[in-house]
């Protein structure tokens, strides 16, 4: 089943005057019970894909087109910084409480029952301490498993996650990944993981995009995606994280940077940094979305690739 | 020849506010012992706050130990080192976004510590400058560039060009790499093993980055809650680590590669204000018996090997 789905999402931001296209057809859907890893460099787009779904658009940004179907379901979001979600000013019981009743009524004394049932079941020690507590007494890891419980209070169907890991230590990031999978599979939540490291989305991702220059180029089944990478950048992207099990080399950076999104053209965005290029690159390359669970690539090679390889 | 980094029993506190008037010294680095060979890159890792920042600090200079000494060539260092003393041993962060001034160009910065040390003669800076970002892959059009033109990238090249520029023995890099992608963190880390080869430099590598540390470093050494609970070859402890806290952060990187079951939950470190007795893993060790409960470990030395567990070795 289908919670959310997003279809041609177009935003382009505003820069000295000038419009610019900054996410340009991205498409994907999750289901219940899935996890959607989106994956890509700084500034391909991958966190305001997620801002625009939910409707959190900064300022100078537009969305300019494409739907977005939320089911019956609600979206709640995590950011990477558990600062922004969380009130200052404001104890963290009482908060997660009044989210808890405006969403689902009831006495103050039920509410706040019920936020110290969702504290311990995002494994919060301590649930009842820690609601008397202000978000800056809180451990990193601690506040993160808060802003989860905040996203848990409205009920939501769809999870949207902005690196939500990135500011931990990998003990914590581990356990958090784990309690993103438990909360997909017990309550059957679609789950979007936004992450620059492609080894944390191989953690948890069943379905994954990779995201370059605002565009999806390459999607499908986190196997495939993985493992049998087509697209040159996926590839590249997969060779530059270190490897914590095969052998030491050196280090396989990824020559060049991404274009500027004043000169994005219809043609492979990644060809100036791509070794296999020719014309057929030069001209325009075929979209690519995350609707369903085929596996697919914007590379006009990759089937030559393929044989290359074979 | 001795090494140019010797860490003799150091410890190093901070004072905190535990109430209005009140303040405490706690123990960011306890009784570290930590020796870098010439041309060798060691890797520090641990969880946040488990005091490997300053234990960097401090072999820089700029914490002062309350206790234990540092040595650089098997001199002990004074409490205010002296500028040939201090030109040895450089310092790069980890956002060189605020550690490079925002209106210097990239030429004002590189010549600053030349003119600062009299690293070269005033007429030889322009040249050195230049052969300096050579030397970090940057070309000769970035020298009147200001850092926010730069990428991230760029940036640490810079940082690391400046650290350069006084002809250092020791670079100690905290957290070096952790702000880039790993698209052009890879870039900077060759950067790192090249400028080894080619100039023999010693580097700490301070870093949270398991994957990072394996590919780039000689020898690894955890840290845990102010004390180094194993040290040894990476390769070596990366396939059979000997304390149990090593063996937790292991399991808990996520591989590229496949997904990873993960050990037990860990949970938070305890709090540096109040350390647990006898070892300071024990309550989060999955192998804890009576006896770590009540005594420090002791620690054992094999093969190059330490460490610090009454658990390590046994029934080998």
């Amino acid at each position: 089943m289908t919670l959310l789905a997003v279809d041609e999402l177009r935003v382009s931001v505003r820069r000295r005057g000038t419009e610019l296209t900054v996410l340009d057809g991205v498409s994907f859907a999750v289901g219940a019970g899935q996890c959607l890893g989106i994956v890509g460099e700084s500034g391909c787009g991958k966190s305001l894909t997620l801002r625009a779904t939910m409707g959190l658009l900064p300022p100078g940004a537009t969305r300019t087109g494409g739907d977005i179907r939320v089911g019956r379901s609600g979206l709640a979001m995590v950011f990477q910084d558990s600062h922004a979600s969380l009130d200052p000013t404001m104890r963290v019981g009482t908060f997660l409480a009044d989210v808890v009743r405006r969403r689902r009524g009831g006495t103050r004394a039920a509410a706040r029952r019920q936020a110290a049932e969702l504290l311990a079941a995002v494994g919060v020690p301590d649930p009842d301490l820690r609601l008397r507590a202000y978000p800056h007494e809180l451990s990193g890891g601690t506040r993160q498993r808060v802003s989860i419980a905040l996203a848990l209070a409205t009920d939501p169907r769809v999870l949207l996650c902005d690196e939500p890991t990135t500011a931990l230590d990998v003990t914590l990031q581990a356990e958090i990944l784990r309690l993103l999978d438990t909360a997909r599979a017990e309550r059957g939540l679609g789950v979007v993981l936004v992450s620059h490291d492609v080894a944390v989305i191989r953690q948890v991702a069943d379905v994954v995009a990779v995201m370059y220059a605002g565009q999806i180029v390459e999607a499908g089944p986190a196997a495939d995606v993985l493992d049998r990478p087509q697209h040159p950048y996926t590839r590249a992207l997969i060779g530059a994280v270190p490897s914590l099990d095969g052998p030491v080399g050196p280090f396989r950076p990824i020559p060049g940077a991404p274009p500027d999104p004043a000169v994005y053209t219809p043609a492979c965005r990644f060809l100036p940094r791509c070794g296999h290029g020719d014309a057929a690159c030069r001209g325009p390359v075929p979209g690519v979305h995350a609707l369903d669970l085929r596996h697919r690539s914007s590379c006009v090679q990759h089937s030559t690739h393929h044989k290359e390889r074979t | 020849m001795s090494e140019p980094i010797r860490v003799e029993n150091l410890t190093v506190t901070y004072a905190v506010r535990t109430g209005l008037l009140r303040s405490r010294d706690v123990l960011a680095v306890d009784r570290a012992d930590l020796t870098l060979a010439r041309g060798e890159i060691l890797g520090l890792v641990g969880e946040s706050g488990c005091g490997k920042s300053t234990l960097g600090r401090a072999i820089v200079g700029h914490a002062r130990p309350a206790s234990g000494r540092v040595l650089l060539d098997g001199l002990p260092t004074p409490r205010r080192r002296p500028p040939g003393m201090r030109r040895r041993v450089q310092m790069i962060y980890q956002d060189p976004g605020s550690s490079l001034d925002p209106r210097r160009t990239v030429f004002q910065t590189l010549a600053e510590p030349l003119r600062a040390h009299r690293a070269v003669p005033a007429d030889q800076v322009g040249p050195r400058v230049r052969e300096l970002l050579g030397m970090v892959g940057l070309g000769q059009e970035h020298l009147r560039v200001r850092p926010r033109e730069l990428s991230g990238g760029q940036r640490q090249r810079v940082a690391i060009a400046r650290a350069l520029a006084v002809e250092p023995d020791v670079l100690v890099a905290d957290e070096a790499v952790a702000a880039l992608d790993a698209s052009v963190a890879g870039a900077v880390l060759n950067l790192l093993r090249e400028l080894r080869e080619r100039l023999g430099l010693t580097v700490l590598f301070i870093s949270h980055d398991l994957a990072t540390v394996r590919g780039l470093c000689d020898r690894v050494a955890v840290m845990y809650l102010g004390s180094i609970v194993e040290e040894g070859p990476v390769a070596e402890i990366f396939a059979s680590p000997g304390h149990p806290y090593t063996h937790v952060l292991l399991d808990a990187v996520p591989s590229r590669e496949r997904r990873r079951p993960g050990g037990a939950p860990l949970g938070e470190p305890p709090s540096p204000l109040h350390l647990p007795p006898g070892c300071r893993f024990h309550p989060r060790c999955p192998a804890a018996e009576e006896r770590c409960r009540t005594t420090a470990p002791p620690e054992v030395r094999r093969g190059g090997r330490r460490v610090a567990c009454h658990l390590a070795y046994e029934g080998v």
